[in-house]
Parts: structure tokens; C-alpha cells; sequence
């Protein structure tokens, strides 16, 4: 029975921890999808994670805060796409730019307003449904449904998001923008702007992951309390190859990964908690390396399209 | 529509003349298209004739002059107001996304559809009627990249009439294609011709344009040079209006050229290069040919014929040292594909040199100097480099020697490589792959795309290159030029390697069988 328990905490656990990592994993499918490669998702989820918390407090409400978040990491995402879908600029040092922008931003904004009281400010953040009163079932109670709303909606985003490009001519768009742009504009598509529009959406779902971490993980903001989540989102995609059910399977592997480092650093006291704490990155690390051989990246990630037409 | 008959003109352009900075494309010209009317539109590279093609398919606007639709003048401003216009057009290079199937591509095309969720099933069935009134059976659901371009091309043609087309216009379309696929192709121009729409064909062949124009209409330096019934003209009129200046014995002598069987030369018995039961892949992992064993002498030409994306590309990656096999082994100069060290580097120095298809991809690089795009290959000469050091006089020197051997047209060795026209990047390419002796060439393609005079200098090349011992490996779709260089032929299709056979013991008619993928020539 204790096995049990452990395994069912484990995995309640693992998918709170893989929730923030899910929602910009799928954000970032969509943007790469499109041929825009956004290393800057780190930045986007903490000025999501701060515009979050500030909100919820001063609105009272969690989902005040998650709006504005979404708000805030699509205008973050507006300005990536101008400049690398309007500019054409190059897609990677536009997004370390948003990165430390984002950084700055937060930890500045988090500065001038919430710190400034100096004690710990009361955040009213989510806290875990409890779907058809069942959370208390034994074992798979917390894990189905226990978890946040986000949890779910995260999920529903995905399998919205796979349906989406297999299933619909949006989706062909977006496969055609990353793969063949110049197949997409001889068929009268827009390019640009359907690429725009994607580096958008990807800016809120990261931002929503950064709201999920500071409202509903955590209750408060720390800065740069991110602490890489967003360079392993973008692991989780070439990892899935590109598939946004597969890399929330993926997030899933290391928010578990995440929680199981919790637990054994608490085991073995012995060990420096270091060890553990690297734990999720070198499974992101080495199954990057075995997974990226022969994988296929849209042929078009990274490259501004310019069209032929004049 | 009716009350006007049939000599109201599907489409016409007036007076359309169209500049690039200071270069003009198109000048004055006057075309019109009638209904059920083939018209072959002729010319040399940078006659004009992409211009047309896209001026008519949206994507460029004439600066002067206009575009009449059934004697309307219309603004065609984007693809989409073309396509509703009922002008469909299949470009040389295709507009097909690799990564999806025949039927999402066409899907792709078809902004009716809005963004929602495809119905594949009512789509297939559309489409299949579509293919099946023209005599199109094609792979709908296999993704593209999977499939050779003669599939490749039954789709994008299927694309365009997925809308109602009056006119069709095809650029280029038998450059890629065996002679199965094109007697196909023509049968279809054919079937839709007698159900009144029309078709301009963009060809540089003399043989297709007898074989389905109704008309043919030259084009030389941007200008109309000659508009006349092609059950008025010969082959060696076209020629001549088509290089211009009268010179009619040249002429003649090229419009022969295309029809000539050369005498074989025997093949000396050196061995250059050995393959032996070599599996090669596609990029996506399906096998493109399997079992292939062959060796190449010296002093001999070998063909690799075929439909395009049987295997041609990757057997020519292999050799030249950019790819290893997925099977077999390849024994070529004293290295080996079995050992370690089987790199393009390595085999360059052997005396490999390679004239790639995809020259802006391997060739060249187009922002770099004539002079640089020289010293890729010859990096590692120490005339050209010493100690590390660029020798950039000598350089020059040497690349402005070989250009004007091979008469490549260029303002200067500073020049960038991309501001000159395909056809003299071809022969920048030729002047240095050929330099340094080197004895077993690989040439891919090395004519498509270049003009008539220019095509006949690269084969004389090939031919010179073979007389002097050297061997020469040539992979090329265009069934005329192989026959007419080739000492041995290769085919590959459907998986396998067909022949060697000698040129001079098989006919056209067992190498169409083999292209289609028959061991024999059907009863």
C-alpha cells in the first residue's frame, strides 16, 4: 500500500511539475510548426509568471490573473513575430533578446511592485478541482482528478492543437508555412501573417504556463523562478518531433523526473541535493541526443520567407 | 460567353512590356491564347518567357500594356485572382509541400476550403473524377517526397484543374520526364484541347512542340520574333529565329543535333570506379535502388536513365563522396566506401569532380566571388594558396582564364557568382570541375535548364572528356541527350537498376520499357 501511495503522490505530483512545461511545449510546437523558432518562451512564462501573481492580487481572482498573463505573453509574442516574421530577423537572437527581456522585466516589475511591502504578499492562487468529487478516490483520485483546471485545459489544448494539423486546412497552412512557405504563398496563402499569428499563440501558452507555475504550483514569484522550464519545453518538441500530444507526454516524463529528484533527495540525505536537482536536464540532454538523430525538423524552421512576388 | 464564336481569345496580352531595373524582360509583346488552342511558347534562357508565365499566374504586374480575359482587361495582382480568372499554371519548379500527400496538397490549394476541418473522403472523390477525366492516375495518399516527378507533376497539374482552367499553362514539363510519362502528358494536353481549353506549353524541345502545338510563338531577347501554325514551320526555321542571326547552317546544324546517333566509342578496360550491389535510399527511408553493380572505365560515357527520384540523385551523392551507400560498396580511385574515409574531400583529390544538380545547393555559392566560388575546388593548390595565405592575382589570373576558355560571360573575377544567368553558372561550374585533369567526372543534369547553344557546348565537352580517357558518369532525364552521348546505359526504375546495355545494342523503344519499369518492350 505504501508503494501505492508513493506512486500515486509521484505521479499527482509529476503532472503539476510537467504542467507549466506542457503549456509552453505546446506553444512552441505551434510557432515551429508555423517555421518560427522562439528561444525566448524562458522570458515570455516569467513575465507571465509575474503579471499572473500581480494581478490575482490585486483583482482577488486567479483567473483575472491568467488572463492578463495570457494578455501580456502575446503582446511578448507580437514582438518576437515582428521582428522575425515582419523584419526577418534572425529567429534565435530575437529570442535570447525576449529572454533577458522577460527576465529584466519581471524581476524589475516584480521589484516596484510586490517586494516593495517587504513581507511575503497573500496570494489568492488555484488550487485543485475536485472532478466528480472523485480526488479521493485510492490512487488514481488525485492523480485524474485532483489536479488543476489548468492541468486539463492544458490537455484539451493539445489534443485540440494535433487535431488541428492533421485535420483541418489550418492546420495544412501551418505545416505547409514550416515545411514549403513558397507552396503555401503560390496557393494564395499568407505567409507572414499566419506566422505572425502563430508566434503569437505561442507567446500566450507560455505565458500560461508561467502563470500556471506562480498561481497554482507556487502561490508568489521569485525571480527567474522559471529556472530553465522554458529551454526544456523547447527539448520537449524536437523530442516529440514536433507532435504537441507527444511533448506533453515528453513535459510529463520530466515533471515526473522533477518530482522523483524531490523524493530521492529527501531518501538520501547523504547525497548533495545538487546531484538530484540536475536530474531532470540530463534526462532532457541525453534524450535529446538519442532522439534528435534522424529526426525531422520543419524544413523551413528558422528561414524568413520572402516571397517571389513583387 | 457564345454570340462571339470562337475567335474571341481566351486570354491576350497587349502591348505588355515588363523591365527589371534596367533590364527589359518582355517588350511589346503581343500573344493571344484561343479556346482549345496549343501553343507552344519557345526561346532561349531569359527570352522572356518566365516573365510571361508569371505575369499571367499573378505574381508579377507588366508595366505596361494589358492582360485581356475574354476580351476584358483584368489587373491580375495575386495568384488567386488568376486562378479566377480560369488561368491554371504548373511552374518548372513545383509548388508541392514534401512533407504532405497528393491530396493534402491539392487541399493546400484550394482556399475555398476556408480553414476548417477537410472532408478527405468527399475531397478524394473530386479528385478522382478530376484525374480520371484526364487520364491521371496518381498516389493520393503517399507524401510527396515519396514519390518521382513524374507523380509529382500529375498533381500539381491535377491541382490546377481542380478549378475550372481555360487555359493551362505548363512550363517546362517534359524536361523531367521519360518518354512513357510524356506521351501520357501529351495524351492529356490532347483530352483537354478537345474539351476547349487551352494550354500554352513552355518547351525548349523541337520535338514536343511538333508533337502537340497547334502554334508556336518564339521568343528572342523579350520580343515576339515569330508567331506562325507549326504545320508552317520546321524545325530548323524555329532554331533560327530562336538564336537569331541568321547564322541558318548553324542552325541546322543543332536542329540535327537533337535527332543524331553517334558512332560508340569502345570502352578501354581501366577501371575508375566499382559498385557493387549497391541499395541506395531516399531521404525519407523508402529504397530508391537496390542490386545495383557497375563499374566505370575510362575513355567511356555511362548514362543512368530514369524518371527523376529513382535513386539518380543519391547514386551521384554516393560517389562523390557525400553520402555513404545503404548497401554494397563503392571502390572508386583507391578509396573505399567499405573504409573509413569516404569523403568528398578525399575523393576530389583522387580526381572525382562533380558537376552537382542542384547548383545554387552544391556548386556554388551565389554571394561569394567568381574567383572564390573558383578556389572551392582548388583550395588546397598551392599556385592558388601558400602557407594558408590567399594568392589572390593568381586566383584571378587563373579563374579569368578558364572563363574566357569556356566563355563564360562576365563582367569580371570580382563579380558575384548569382548576378550572372544560370546557363554561364553552368559553365563557371564546367571551367572548374574540369580544370587539374580529373578522371572520372559526375555530371547531373548538366544541361537542364541551359538554352540550345550552350547545351551543345556542354556535351562537346562530356564528348572531349571521354576521348581523352577520362570517365564520365551522366545522369539526365532527357532521354535525346543520352542516346546521343552515351556509350552504356543505366536505368533505374521502380527499385531496380535495368542494363548496363551498350548504347549501340539496344533501341529507344527497350530503354522506354525499361523507364517504365518493364524488363522488355510490351507486345
Amino acid at each position: 500500500m505504501d508503494e501505492a501511495l508513493f506512486l500515486s503522490g509521484l505521479l499527482a505530483a509529476g503532472i503539476r511539475l510537467a504542467a507549466p512545461i506542457a503549456l509552453a511545449a505546446i506553444g512552441e510546437t505551434i510557432s515551429q510548426r508555423a517555421g518560427v523558432i522562439n528561444v525566448g518562451i524562458e522570458g515570455i512564462m516569467l513575465v507571465g509568471a509575474f503579471v499572473a501573481v500581480l494581478v490575482t492580487v490585486m483583482a482577488g481572482n486567479p483567473w483575472a490573473g491568467l488572463a492578463a498573463a495570457i494578455l501580456a505573453g502575446a503582446a511578448m509574442g507580437a514582438i518576437h513575430a515582428v521582428f522575425t516574421v515582419r523584419l526577418k530577423a534572425e529567429q534565435i537572437v530575437s529570442g535570447i533578446a525576449l529572454l533577458f527581456l522577460g527576465l529584466g522585466l519581471s524581476g524589475y516589475g516584480f521589484r516596484l511592485t510586490l517586494a516593495q511591502g517587504g513581507s511575503a504578499v497573500q496570494v489568492p492562487g488555484f488550487r485543485e478541482l475536485d472532478l466528480f468529487a472523485l480526488s479521493d478516490l485510492p490512487f488514481i483520485g488525485p492523480v485524474v482528478f485532483g489536479q488543476h483546471a489548468l492541468v486539463y485545459i492544458a490537455l484539451f489544448c493539445a489534443a485540440g492543437l494535433a487535431w488541428m494539423l492533421a485535420s483541418t486546412r489550418l492546420g495544412l497552412m501551418i505545416k505547409a508555412a514550416g515545411d514549403y512557405p513558397q507552396a503555401l504563398d503560390a496557393a494564395g496563402g499568407d505567409v507572414d501573417r499566419l506566422r505572425f499569428v502563430c508566434v503569437v499563440v505561442s507567446g500566450a501558452f507560455a505565458a500560461a504556463g508561467g502563470a500556471f507555475l506562480s498561481t497554482a504550483q507556487l502561490w508568489g514569484f521569485v525571480e527567474n523562478m522559471t529556472a530553465g522550464r522554458g529551454f526544456l519545453a523547447i527539448s520537449c518538441v524536437v523530442f516529440a518531433r514536433w507532435n504537441p500530444l507527444a511533448a506533453v507526454a515528453v513535459a510529463l516524463g520530466f515533471g515526473i523526473a522533477d518530482a522523483l529528484q524531490i523524493r530521492m533527495q529527501t531518501s538520501y540525505p547523504g547525497v548533495p541535493y545538487q546531484f538530484f536537482v540536475i536530474a531532470p536536464y540530463v534526462v532532457a540532454i541525453v534524450s535529446l541526443a538519442v532522439a534528435s538523430k534522424g529526426s525531422r525538423m520543419p524544413a523551413a524552421l528558422g528561414t524568413p520567407f520572402v516571397s517571389q512576388r513583387q | 460567353m457564345s454570340g462571339q464564336g470562337s475567335a474571341q481569345p481566351v486570354v491576350a496580352l497587349e502591348g505588355v512590356t515588363k523591365r527589371f531595373g534596367t533590364v527589359v524582360a518582355n517588350r511589346a509583346i503581343d500573344l493571344v491564347v484561343h479556346p482549345g488552342e496549343v501553343l507552344a511558347l519557345v526561346g532561349e534562357n531569359g527570352a522572356g518567357k518566365s516573365t510571361i508565365v508569371n505575369m499571367l499566374s499573378g505574381l508579377l504586374l507588366p508595366d505596361e500594356g494589358r492582360i485581356l480575359v475574354d476580351g476584358e482587361p483584368v489587373a491580375l495582382t495575386s495568384p488567386a485572382l488568376s486562378v479566377a480568372a480560369g488561368i491554371g499554371v504548373v511552374h518548372q519548379h513545383f509548388t508541392l509541400v514534401p512533407t504532405l500527400s497528393g491530396l493534402d496538397n491539392i487541399a493546400l490549394a484550394m482556399p475555398e476550403l476556408r480553414f476548417g476541418r477537410l472532408n478527405r473522403k468527399a475531397l478524394g472523390i473530386a479528385v478522382d473524377a478530376t484525374a480520371k477525366t484526364l487520364g491521371l492516375p496518381f498516389d493520393a495518399t503517399t507524401r510527396v517526397e515519396g514519390l518521382d516527378v513524374a507523380q509529382q507533376q500529375r498533381i500539381e497539374i491535377i491541382k490546377a484543374l481542380i478549378h475550372k482552367v481555360r487555359l493551362l499553362i505548363l512550363d517546362e514539363p517534359t524536361a523531367v520526364l521519360g518518354p512513357d510519362d510524356k506521351a501520357h502528358l501529351f495524351a492529356t494536353i490532347r483530352r483537354l484541347k478537345a474539351e476547349g481549353t487551352s494550354v500554352i506549353l513552355i518547351t525548349h524541345k523541337l520535338e514536343d512542340i511538333f508533337a502537340v502545338a497547334d502554334r508556336a510563338v518564339v521568343l528572342r531577347n523579350g520580343a515576339v520574333v515569330a508567331n506562325a501554325a507549326t504545320c508552317d514551320l520546321t524545325p530548323d526555321e524555329v532554331v533560327l529565329h530562336m538564336v537569331g542571326g541568321g547564322d541558318r547552317v548553324q542552325a541546322r546544324a543543332i536542329a540535327a543535333g537533337e535527332e543524331r546517333v553517334r558512332a560508340t566509342s569502345v570502352a578501354r578496360p581501366e577501371i575508375v570506379c566499382s559498385i557493387t550491389d549497391m541499395t541506395l535510399r531516399r531521404t525519407n527511408g523508402s529504397v530508391a535502388v537496390s542490386g545495383l553493380t557497375l563499374d566505370l572505365h575510362g575513355g567511356e560515357i555511362v548514362a543512368v536513365a530514369g524518371v527523376d527520384g529513382n535513386g539518380q540523385s543519391e547514386l551521384m551523392r554516393v560517389i562523390a563522396g557525400m553520402d555513404m551507400p545503404d548497401g554494397g560498396a563503392v571502390e572508386c580511385l583507391g578509396h573505399s566506401s567499405t573504409a573509413s574515409g569516404w569523403t568528398a574531400a578525399k575523393l576530389r583529390r583522387a580526381g572525382v569532380a562533380h558537376i552537382p544538380e542542384d547548383r545554387r545547393r552544391s556548386g556554388i555559392v551565389g554571394e561569394m566571388s567568381l574567383a572564390r566560388n573558383y578556389l572551392l575546388r582548388h583550395g588546397e593548390r598551392p599556385d592558388l594558396v601558400r602557407h594558408g595565405l590567399l594568392r589572390d592575382g593568381a586566383l584571378h589570373r587563373l579563374a579569368g582564364e578558364r572563363m574566357r576558355l569556356f566563355g563564360v560571360r562576365a563582367p569580371g573575377t570580382d563579380e558575384r557568382i548569382d548576378s550572372l544567368s544560370g546557363g554561364n553558372q553552368q559553365k563557371f561550374v564546367l571551367a572548374r570541375e574540369l580544370d587539374g585533369e580529373p578522371r572520372l567526372i559526375l555530371a547531373a543534369h548538366p544541361s537542364r535548364g541551359l538554352d540550345i547553344k550552350t547545351i551543345r557546348f556542354v556535351h562537346r565537352l562530356l564528348e572531349d572528356a571521354r576521348d581523352a580517357g577520362k570517365s564520365v558518369l551522366l545522369v539526365s532525364s532527357d532521354l535525346d541527350e543520352i542516346l546521343q552521348l552515351a556509350d552504356r546505359i543505366v536505368v533505374f526504375a521502380g527499385g531496380r537498376a535495368f542494363g548496363p546495355a551498350r548504347r549501340d545494342e539496344i533501341s529507344r523503344d527497350e530503354i522506354g520499357a525499361w523507364i517504365a519499369g518493364h524488363a522488355s518492350v510490351a507486345a
